[in-house]
């Protein structure tokens, strides 16, 4: 069982971008926000002290290797995480300046969408799929699906390519294909954040420039946390940069934020080693 | 050696399904033999007679049918709450091994247990007598745990990312029951209920205390004191009674009738499972 506290961060904890107060009412209320966020699994620490922010209508890159819990912190901002049994999780998340845990779970998760790593597909055609939301949350009268369905399909950028063939069955389409309509369906309940973990790792380049150029426009509306892999692809679509990794500290090694700034910027100067490693892998 | 050891087991395997195999085709090949002769259009239209040495089965079938519906429209809703409890709402996985050990030692209860539980609240306690409803009961009852588990273990077999698909798109955990665990567990209900049938329509014990009488009955028309005939009380007293020949051909007429009956509700849960089988596998 998940349980949300509002403890103090400790003070060993990395804070990445910390932001002082008067700094922080400047810039307004951030879309995404966790303070001192940390998950632990049976004692065993798997994320300490996140502190993070994600703008609205800006893409934030979230880098760095395999285990270091990328995709465990992105189950936190939308309460997927309460999902995986045995899992405690401490700080809080602020989505628009309120606390998501004094929200209902699935309002939450209805306000920030998420994309997987592989496409999945329900049994069903095109539209099926993309209204799937919509349809069995009961979101929209039926009226209007037909409209809707047009919209997140053209959102997605597959609408062209599908809207003689919406009664087909949805694995019909190639994987390029399937991981935008899966893109569709997350932007059909019209969320105002949006969590991609790795979205075209499955896909061919023309596949992943497709998608990429998809979050560039989503991004105009709408709050973006990637999880990527590839560094270049934080340098094509992303405003912000954050490195995870694992280090150690009190109750054993965990995911902490070691960097986070503009993407351009970290990227051309690395403040810390590990993310000096991640680009000299890269380059080699 | 390893070589040796590996042949000497696959022949081992293969002389136990053998074994298994030449005992199963004896006793299908008896029945058939037996029962055939008595097989004609009048057995299946005309209603029993003469201490059940004469006529057809016709009410015994209409009333194994009543039996096995009532079962079926009783457990079939419980199962599915149940499978959904165990697999949806008990986030807990200790809680649900628990729920799924209950299910598996509730399915072990003898069937003579349950038949004179349901003799003393039906008939007894709730008045009803003899009555095709108590009877339907106590077999929906009885099935209930396997169809429980036959479709707990097709959701759980579902691949989790179909789950985390919808809930990720703001589905509670009631519209992800309904829209997609239900939908894709369609299969397991259907063949659990099924092959709970099969178990349910063979059964003599939970009906001969609350249900089935011999002779007297037809098409039940109330609830209180309305008992049916069925094919598996029949045979068993049949079997008990019978020392003529016309006793004897009968007797085996009305085993072929409800091998048969079982079969098909077996043959016909054997494409679903199949497929839920191959699902489980390649996810």
């Amino acid at each position: 069982m998940v349980e949300l506290s509002l403890a103090a961060p400790p003070a060993a904890a990395a804070i990445c971008c910390p932001v002082p107060q008067a700094a922080e009412a400047a810039r307004g209320i951030a879309a995404v926000e966790t303070r001192a966020l940390g998950v632990t699994h049976a004692g065993r620490p798997l994320l300490r002290g996140i502190d993070l922010r994600v703008e609205d209508r800006r893409v934030l890159a979230l880098v760095g290797p395999s285990g270091a819990g990328k995709t465990t912190l992105l189950s936190c901002l939308n309460r997927m995480i309460e999902l995986a049994p045995g899992l405690r999780l401490k700080g809080e998340v602020l989505l628009f300046g309120e606390s998501i845990s004094r929200r209902d779970a699935d309002a939450v998760r209805r306000q920030v969408g998420m994309l997987f790593q592989q496409p999945v597909l329900f049994p069903g055609s095109i539209a099926d799929n993309a209204l799937f939301g919509l349809r069995h949350a009961g979101l929209a009268p039926r009226r209007s699906l037909p409209e809707r369905l047009e919209r997140a399909l053209g959102e997605a950028a597959l609408w062209d390519e599908v809207k003689d063939r919406l009664h087909e069955p949805a694995a019909s389409l190639s994987v390029g294909q399937q991981q935008r309509l899966c893109l569709a369906r997350a932007l059909a309940v019209e969320p105002r954040v949006l969590l991609l973990d790795e979205p075209t790792s499955a896909l061919d380049p023309r596949s992943t420039e497709a998608i990429e150029e998809r979050i560039r426009e989503i991004a105009k509306s709408r709050a973006i946390v990637l999880v990527t892999h590839s560094l270049g692809q934080a340098r094509r679509v992303a405003d912000q940069l954050a490195c995870l990794d694992r280090r150690e500290g009190p109750g054993g090694p965990a995911g902490e934020l070691f960097e986070c700034g503009p993407c351009q910027e970290r990227l051309e100067r690395p403040q810390s080693p590990e993310l000096a490693r991640f680009l000299d892998s890269e380059r080699a | 050696m390893r070589r040796w050891l590996g042949l000497g087991f696959l022949v081992a395997s293969g002389l136990c399904a053998l074994a298994v195999l030449a005992v199963l085709s004896i006793a299908l090949a008896e029945i058939i033999g037996r029962g055939m002769p008595a097989l004609d259009l009048a057995f299946f239209t005309r209603p029993s007679a003469g201490a059940g040495y004469e006529g057809g089965v016709l009410f015994e079938i209409a009333g194994t049918l009543i039996l096995i519906g009532t079962a079926l429209a009783a457990s079939l809703p419980l199962a599915i709450g149940l499978a959904l409890a165990a697999t949806i709402y008990l986030p807990r996985p200790s809680l649900r091994r628990t729920a799924l050990s209950a299910l598996y030692s509730a399915n072990a209860v003898p069937s003579v247990l349950i038949g004179i539980g349901g003799f003393v609240v039906f008939v007894h306690g709730f008045g009803w007598g003899k009555s095709w409803l108590g009877g339907g009961l106590l077999l929906g009852l009885m099935i209930l745990p396997a169809e429980a588990v036959a479709l707990i273990e097709r959701i759980e077999a579902l691949p989790r990312r179909y789950l985390d698909a919808a809930y990720g798109l703001g589905l509670s955990r009631g519209q992800v029951a309904r829209s997609v665990v239900l939908r894709q567990s369609l299969g397991g209900l259907f063949s659990g209920a099924l092959l709970g049938l099969a178990r349910a329509a063979g059964e003599t014990a939970p009906i001969l205390f609350a249900a089935a009488v011999f002779s007297g009955a037809g098409i039940p028309r109330g609830l209180k004191e309305s008992p049916v005939l069925a094919l598996p009380y029949h045979i068993f007293v049949l079997a008990q009674d019978s020392f003529s020949p016309a006793g004897e051909r009968h007797l085996w007429g009305a085993a072929l009738v409800l091998l048969v009956l079982v079969a098909s509700l077996s043959l016909i849960a054997l494409p679903a499972r199949l497929r839920a089988h191959e699902e489980s596998r390649h996810g």
